[in-house]
């Protein structure tokens, strides 16, 4: 009777908190058909229908490798990256939750932890609304990677094939990841090893035949994208093309701003109440594996411990919750620190519980939980301290695995210590989600205006796809189309130099051919650079039949000397096809075609 | 003490109240942290944008207020002295102001007494060898006959002018009044349904106009081709003002265009109320809207047997605390409708609705406490006049 209770309240707990994180990816759902970013995008685009034509990329490879099927139709595109989000978020939460709890997990534990899975991914792609740009296919692998790992730690026998398939999935994968984010590929290698090491029973004979099968997987992937793709050499090319990009650009900084949330937290935390942070270090450190056992028949020292760490913990969540003031409508990067500092709280929960437990083994448990709530923390940091510091990716990627960690801690805390602890957890995790949801959608990722008000049917590239826009960015679409139907026959469409270079979307949607580069940036240092570099490719025909997007006004404007210096002068030799009001960059830009020299 | 007045009462209704919202606070805040302040920046440009994309307009400018709208009309007509442009006599000083302040002369002609627009007919009766633009006013929102104007000006190769001042956002057989003539007006008043204060926009939909009213707009200057990069200094063209609208109000503007359609389901809610208790009373004429016509519910007007009557009922609303007013005066019998313009007949229908038209209160943020004592009130003002049979 006693027991049936027990089981009836996590039933219902679980159900309803599987309802809540269902939630998440449903309305990310109802919401697929609205907006549309004109820059990443753009470029992603671009690529994908001029492979051909570009010489110069770095990142793009997953895509235009193909990676994941890409229907012209944004609209599917979108819900393919959604759905592969989605299934791979909730494999790695089921694979994860098997490895790290060690037990069968009841139907209902399976649906939460799907559900929480999903959730993960769809708050992902919330950060990215309304496109998750070729860095979900970033963290698509990463989850295949990571969820393999956890499965190859469950498997006993290893000469059967779910260990061998584990392991080729987890090389396959791996070398699509180094294919989108390298540093991060060889980073996600070692949190792999150390997450394999921390959790599979070893032998060496087990670690050849995984290795062996890696490699196979890695071998497999790279063969299939020499038959179907590419030969090595051009995509080789590709590569130095790419960096040469970067070089002149002035991007080419390997390790960006690293682990700065984390950073920034310590010092909101050093500034506004550094004993939150003494006490938490020093429960902490009496409630470490080592130091903890030590201390296995003086329950009361290791209860002080703990509770030290705890009081610790409890303030500095007041202090960020201080700092992210309302949980609806707070400033985007103090949402960001609020994910990290979970993904914080559940290690040290972890920690301290694993000082309180009764037991050796359960203190354990509660450590390795810990451990891999610790890794995860790290392996979100890793991919993003690489390559550009931007928050949003950091806080995009933090969100899957903040939530798988405090996942997995708040399921073991309801098996092993209640239902309360459980739920605190949970309820600590879920009011900053939907607070990050709310946020989202009323702020989109580079749109005007909140999603609910993306109403008007947009035919985009001449009816690929038609997606609801705001009326600003309807109607840059639509001049857009009408200067593209003068641009001639589509398989001799001209270039079209953009030198607002924030608007790849443009080329994409004009369908015209691009510049050797599916996007010319600007507003880095060496922009203007970049550009000469391009139009020192472009032949004189090319150059002469080119149309140009110019945005005269706008302050990161690419200076045309380039252009003129080869007797193209902007003002005289060409003329106004159409104006329009470009959204995202909030200037005027004019289309341009070259018209005969001396006409008027 | 004694004498006290009589108690005052508690609920009053304006004649109108402009509703801002969320949007356009936004939209000035970002204006102001934008830190460009003049005139034809983002917001502006956003606002002409939504504009073109609403009506179809090849090019719209917004402009300080609809009289700005008409006088650039005026100028980028270049009319003057011995030129005629008709005009119905029931319309506002601006409308022909604006041909009078360049020299030309206004020629009044009455209105249709159904719609309180421009007489095909009347505007026929006044053409003379100088006439060279018709200057149509869509009353209420209400569109005049426009496949009647079109094919009278082809005809009598005379230019199409609209203005819509109140015609935000209506349509006749589908098209935005507005975009019918070589150019048209809008205001933004705050007494109109999307306002920003003082506004105004000038549609021009003859491509050849699109430059010169650009010009006019900045000081007579080619500012806006050097802003778009095809001249490398600008210099003075034509003759021209500074006919731009500061970005505040731009703002405000945008702000009120992302609401506009909720701000029109508000007003067209009180417009059929009005319209469901008045339109059946036989001793009232009420507005009479045409097939064609796709109205903005700006203006709920009642129209009585007379004058007498008229004022009678605007004092009882007002002692009762609701505000109405009269519309305009014959412009036909003003000093300077007198000394600038000529009337072309009698005006019969325009002295009528000039005595006998009354305007209730219509705004979008009306409540319903507030209809419901602007009814009330009408009635009981009916009843005691022994006007209220159906
Ligand atoms: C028909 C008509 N024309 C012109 C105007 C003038 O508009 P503005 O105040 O924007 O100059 C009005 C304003 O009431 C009007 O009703």
């Amino acid at each position: 009777m006693n027991i049936d209770r027990r089981t009836l309240a996590l039933m219902l707990l679980s159900g309803l908190l599987g309802l809540v994180f269902l939630w998440l990816p449903l309305s990310v759902l109802v919401n697929l058909n609205r907006g549309l970013d004109v820059s990443d995008t753009g470029h992603y685009y671009a690529s994908l229908y001029h492979f051909a034509d570009i010489r110069m990329m770095s990142t793009q490879f997953p895509l235009v490798w193909k990676l994941i099927p890409h229907p012209d139709n944004i609209l599917v595109n979108r819900l393919l990256v959604f759905a592969l989000l989605m299934g791979s978020s909730a494999a790695l939460f089921l694979l994860a939750a098997k490895a790290v709890l060690r037990e069968t997990l009841l139907p209902i534990l399976k649906w939460l932890l799907a559900c929480a899975g999903a959730g993960g991914g769809a708050l992902y792609y919330y950060y990215w609304l309304p496109d998750p740009s070729y860095n979900a296919i970033g963290v698509i692998l990463m989850a295949l990677v990571l969820g393999a790992t956890f499965a190859l730690t469950t498997i006993e026998n290893q000469h059967g094939w779910p260990f061998r398939g584990a392991a080729m999935l987890a090389g396959f994968a791996g070398l699509g990841l180094a294919a989108t984010r390298p540093v991060t590929a060889m980073a996600m290698a070692l949190i792999c090893a150390i997450l394999y090491l921390m959790l599979a029973r070893f032998s060496w004979q087990k670690l050849v035949q995984l290795i062996l099968f890696v490699v196979l997987g890695a071998a497999l992937f790279f063969v299939l994208v020499q038959v179907f793709i590419e030969p090595l050499p051009v995509t080789l090319e590709r590569i130095q093309g790419g960096l040469q990009k970067r070089e002149i650009l002035g991007t080419n900084q390997l390790v960006a701003k690293g682990f700065t949330l984390l950073q920034k937290e310590i010092t909101i935390i050093r500034q506004t109440a550094p004993w939150a942070l003494l006490l938490t270090s020093l429960g902490g450190a009496f409630s470490a594996p080592g130091v903890a056992d030590r201390f296995a028949n003086a329950p009361w020292l290791r209860l002080g411990g703990a509770a030290m760490g705890a009081i610790g913990l409890i303030w500095i969540q007041m202090i960020f919750w201080q700092q992210s003031q309302a949980l609806v409508q707070v400033p985007l990067d103090k949402l960001a620190y609020y994910l990290i500092n979970l993904g914080l709280m559940a290690i040290l929960c972890g920690v301290f519980a694993g000082a309180l437990a009764p037991n050796k083994d359960t203190r354990r448990l509660y450590w390795r939980l810990a451990g891999v709530s610790a890794l995860l923390v790290l392996a979100t940091l890793s991919l993003t301290v690489f390559g550009t510091g931007y928050w949003i990716r950091k806080a995009g990627i933090t969100s899957v695995f903040v939530v798988l960690a405090c996942t997995l801690m708040a399921l073991h805390m309801a098996r092993s210590t209640g239902y309360i602890w459980a739920l605190a957890m949970v309820s600590a995790l879920i009011l900053p989600i939907m607070a990050t949801r709310t946020t989202m959608v009323n702020h989109p990722y580079r749109l005007e205006t909140p999603l609910a008000a993306q109403t008007q049917k947009t035919s985009i590239r001449g009816g690929y796809s038609t997606l609801r826009l705001d009326p600003l960015t309807k109607a840059f679409f639509d001049r857009l189309s009408d200067a593209a139907d003068q641009m001639g026959p589509m398989d001799q469409r001209p270039i079209l130099i953009d030198l607002s270079g924030r608007l790849p979307m443009a080329q994409y949607h004009m369908q015209a051919r691009p510049a050797f580069t599916p996007w010319i940036l600007s507003a880095y240092k060496g922009s203007d650079a970049f550009l000469a570099h391009v139009m020192a490719q472009m032949s004189d025909e090319e150059l002469a039949r080119a149309w140009i997007l110019d945005a005269p006004a706008y302050k990161h404007r690419l200076d045309p000397a380039p252009i003129e210096a080869r007797g193209h002068d902007l003002a005289r030799d060409y003329r106004i096809v159409t104006t329009a009001m470009a959204p995202y960059i909030k200037t005027d830009i004019v289309v341009l075609a070259p018209q005969p020299k001396g006409a008027e | 003490m004694v004498n006290s007045p009589p108690p005052a009462p508690t609920l009053r209704v304006p004649f109108c109240q402009p509703d801002y919202g969320t949007e356009e606070r936004t939209a000035f805040e970002e204006a102001i942290t934008g830190g460009r302040l003049e005139g034809g920046g983002v917001q502006t440009r956003a606002c002409e944008t939504l504009m073109e994309q609403s009506t179809g307009a090849e090019r719209v400018l917004i402009t300080p207020s609809c009289t700005a709208a008409l006088e650039m009309m005026a100028l980028a007509l270049e009319l003057g002295p011995g030129d005629e442009v008709i005009v119905p006599a029931f319309t506002f000083v601006s409308t022909a102001n604006a041909f009078a302040l360049r020299g030309a002369v206004p020629v009044f002609a009455d209105i249709d007494p159904l719609t309180m627009n421009l007489d095909v007919e009347a505007a026929r009766a006044a053409i003379t060898p100088k006439t060279r633009a018709i200057m149509l006013v869509h009353y209420a929102g209400v569109g005049c006959e426009m496949e009647a104007f079109v094919d009278l000006c082809a005809e009598h190769n005379l230019v199409l002018l609209e203005d819509a001042a109140q015609a935000v956002g209506a349509h006749w057989n589908g098209k935005a009044l507005g975009s019918f003539g070589a150019m048209g007006a809008f205001s933004f008043h705050h007494t109109k349904n999307i306002t920003c204060g003082e506004g105004g926009a000038l549609l021009v939909n003859d491509p050849a106009l699109v430059k010169p009213a650009e010009f006019i707009r900045d000081k007579g200057t080619d500012r806006a081709d050097f802003l778009r990069g095809q001249v490398s200094k600008y210099e003075w063209r034509v003759l021209g003002s500074s006919y731009l609208l500061s970005e505040l109000a731009a703002a405000v503007l945008l702000g009120q265009f992302q609401r506009e359609e909720t701000l029109t389901k508000a007003r067209m809610r009180i417009w059929q109320t009005y319209d469901e208790h008045f339109g059946p009373v036989n001793s009232l004429r009420t507005p009479q809207i045409p097939g064609a016509a796709h109205h903005n519910a700006h203006i709920y007007h009642l129209r009585f047997a007379n004058q007498a009557l008229r004022d009678a009922c605007a004092a009882f609303m007002r002692a009762h605390g609701v505000m109405t007013a009269p519309h305009y005066v014959p412009l036909h019998t003003t000093p300077a409708g007198r000394k600038y313009g000529r009337a072309s007949g009698q005006l019969p229908h325009t002295i009528d609705a000039a005595q006998t038209l009354l305007r209730l209160p219509l705004f979008s943020a009306m409540s319903d406490e507030e209809l419901v004592l602007v009814i009330d009130t009408l009635e009981a003002f009916l009843h005691q006049n022994g006007l209220a049979t159906s």
